[in-house]
């Protein structure tokens, strides 16, 4: 039997969290099931206000064009190496933090140490259309100061790998100190008795990171990394938007661009909701896999 | 011995000017090209500090591109989509902490899935419900986007606050004879400001940093946010790199003064994955 009390109790419960489940569900639910529904039509703005049920039409042509294929592989190729990246260089910088902090606890190393750590939020905190502009004038073919220092005349944002490489390196420059700051946490946490118990033992700086920083980092390491993938692989756009638009041609097209060019430049609602479709199903796919690992 | 220890103080500070210069540079030339004058920016002879320094684009933003009302807007999105998460949210994440209600996990849970959608699915179909509201080209529209795609990370990050909180204070406060809705306003929420303060942040900064639901709602300078006005500097037939530089320093100082000045806050935020568990 339930009391009354504890009914009570219940009905607190799901008053307080109605609101905000409300608004959310009506922004979320709709939309989802009018882009299922669009997804079955011929609605193209451009050409009429009338909609035509065409059944799988729209996810044959995904299938069958290759812009959607190519679309989706550039983005979690994307989403993989960026990650990756960021990942490695965040964990290499965030140990030589630790190993400066416990060898110099003063002196004008640790003082460095400290300000660069401070430093390393500014990246993360630029709004990324002023990142991305800036980006685009340091790779811009004749006034970039990289290709001064380099000597040469590369055309980074114009060449299609290279606009590539371009979007990456924005990309891991901006978010790399999101790592750094959350493995900075973590290392903290593991306690300083296992590196010293390792020392007595004559272990090695990188005996000790092999086999006492890196296994029990592992978990937080996995967890970041999830987080970020299925950020970078469901938010990649400011950034592309800015610094490529998604060119050249469409070399750097990645989903959500696609999606809301498709929709919002070309007015084929119909083909951007199979595509929101889609896109939604490989995310939500992808993340409950890693959100469940990551636990 | 001594000349070892030398060589590896050298060689750390080295690295550490290494990160230093990669993290500052782009960020020092968005500066030093914010006081160029539009033909040094775009000469061929590349000049690593500023041979004569001018205001003269700051000046522009506010008289030819009019970015005051811009950034005017992007407050008004960014404020109200803090306000909204922050009610909405602490109120949610109150009542799925405390209250076990019957089908709480399972609405959590598509609270939180909503967080692995793709925001640009969500555009279209807003688009039109936004125009059925009548919020067309109106910051409001922009605030709905956000909100949405925030509250949910609003309410997962309160709620894990709100678990490790102690009950017993909520115990002693009930004993004492006040309304549920009493012990959350006046006991609860007191002692959980600092959490509530990085929530705020994050809230915030997702407002004033909007792109997606910008550039995809908004048409004219009634409803449009800096970071599409600044977008829109590159145009068509010129890049403006003047304006667009110091536009972004404009447009980032209040973000970087908030970051600065609650650094703890945002670092917390970041790392409350890392520590928990």
């Amino acid at each position: 039997m339930i009391s009354k009390l504890e009914k009570n109790k219940h009905r607190m419960g799901f008053f307080l969290s109605l609101p905000g489940v409300l608004f959310v569900f009506t922004f979320i639910i709709y939309p989802l099931f009018s882009n299922l529904h669009n997804s079955f039509y011929d609605y193209n703005l451009l050409r009429s206000r009338d909609m035509v049920f065409i059944g799988l039409k729209n996810y044959q042509a995904l299938l069958t064009e290759s812009f959607f294929n190519y679309s989706v592989i550039i983005t979690i190729l994307f989403t993989l190496i960026s990650v990756c990246l960021e990942t490695i260089i965040g964990l290499a910088i965030s140990i030589f933090f630790t190993f400066i902090i416990k060898e110099n606890n003063q002196g004008v190393l640790r003082w460095l140490q400290k300000g660069t750590r401070s430093i390393l939020i500014i990246p993360w905190a630029i709004p990324g259309v002023v990142a991305a502009s800036t980006w685009r004038l340091l790779f811009h073919p004749i006034y970039s100061p990289i290709n001064s220092v380099l000597g040469k005349q590369i055309m980074w944002l114009t060449h299609p790998t290279l606009a590539f490489v371009s979007i990456l390196v924005a990309e891991t420059w901006k978010t790399t100190p999101y790592f750094i700051f959350f493995f900075s946490a973590a290392i903290m946490a593991i306690p300083l008795s296992q590196f010293e118990a390792a020392r007595i033992d004559g272990a090695s700086k990188w005996q000790e990171i092999r086999h006492i920083l890196l296994p029990g980092l592992l978990p937080i390491i996995i967890v970041a990394a999830s987080f970020r993938l299925i950020d970078t692989f469901t938010r990649i756009f400011d950034v592309v938007y800015v610094l490529t638009g998604g060119g050249p041609g469409n070399a750097t097209k990645v989903l959500p661009i696609l999606i809301q060019e498709t929709g919002l430049k070309f007015f084929k609602y119909g083909l951007a909701s199979s595509m929101a479709v889609v896109s939604v199903i490989i995310s939500v796919f992808f993340g409950l896999a890693l959100l469940r690992r990551g636990k | 011995m001594n000349f070892n220890i030398t060589l590896r103080k050298l060689f750390i500070t080295i690295l550490i000017i290494l990160i230093l210069i990669s993290t500052l540079f782009p960020v020092y030339w968005m500066l030093s090209s914010s006081f160029k004058t539009d033909s040094e920016i775009t000469s061929f002879t590349l000049s690593w500090i500023p041979k004569k320094i001018t205001l003269s684009h700051y000046r522009d933003l506010f008289t030819k591109f009019q970015l005051h009302k811009y950034l005017f807007n992007s407050i008004i999105i960014a404020v109200t989509t803090t306000v909204i998460s922050l009610i909405f949210g602490v109120m949610a994440a109150y009542g799925f902490s405390r209250y076990n209600f019957p089908g709480s996990s399972i609405l959590l849970f598509l609270l939180i899935l909503v967080r692995v959608f793709t925001p640009a699915a969500l555009v279209l179909p807003l688009y039109r419900v936004v125009a059925f509201l009548g919020l067309n080209d109106n910051p409001f529209s922009i605030v709905i986007g956000v909100t949405t795609l925030n509250l949910p990370f609003v309410v997962y990050m309160m709620k894990s606050f709100f678990d490790n909180f102690p009950k017993e204070i909520e115990e002693a406060a009930m004993i004492d004879g006040m309304s549920d809705l009493r012990i959350l306003i006046s006991v609860v929420i007191p002692l959980v400001v600092p959490a509530i303060v990085t929530v705020a942040l994050f809230s915030f900064t997702s407002g004033w940093n909007d792109f997606l639901f910008g550039i995809s709602f908004s048409q004219t300078i009634k409803s449009m946010p800096a970071t599409v006005a600044i977008a829109n500097m590159d145009t068509q037939y010129k890049i403006y790199w003047g304006a667009m530089m110091s536009g972004g320093i404009v447009f980032s100082i209040p973000i970087l003064l908030i970051t600065f000045i609650f650094q703890r806050y945002f670092i917390k935020g970041i790392t409350i994955g890392a520590l928990k568990e």
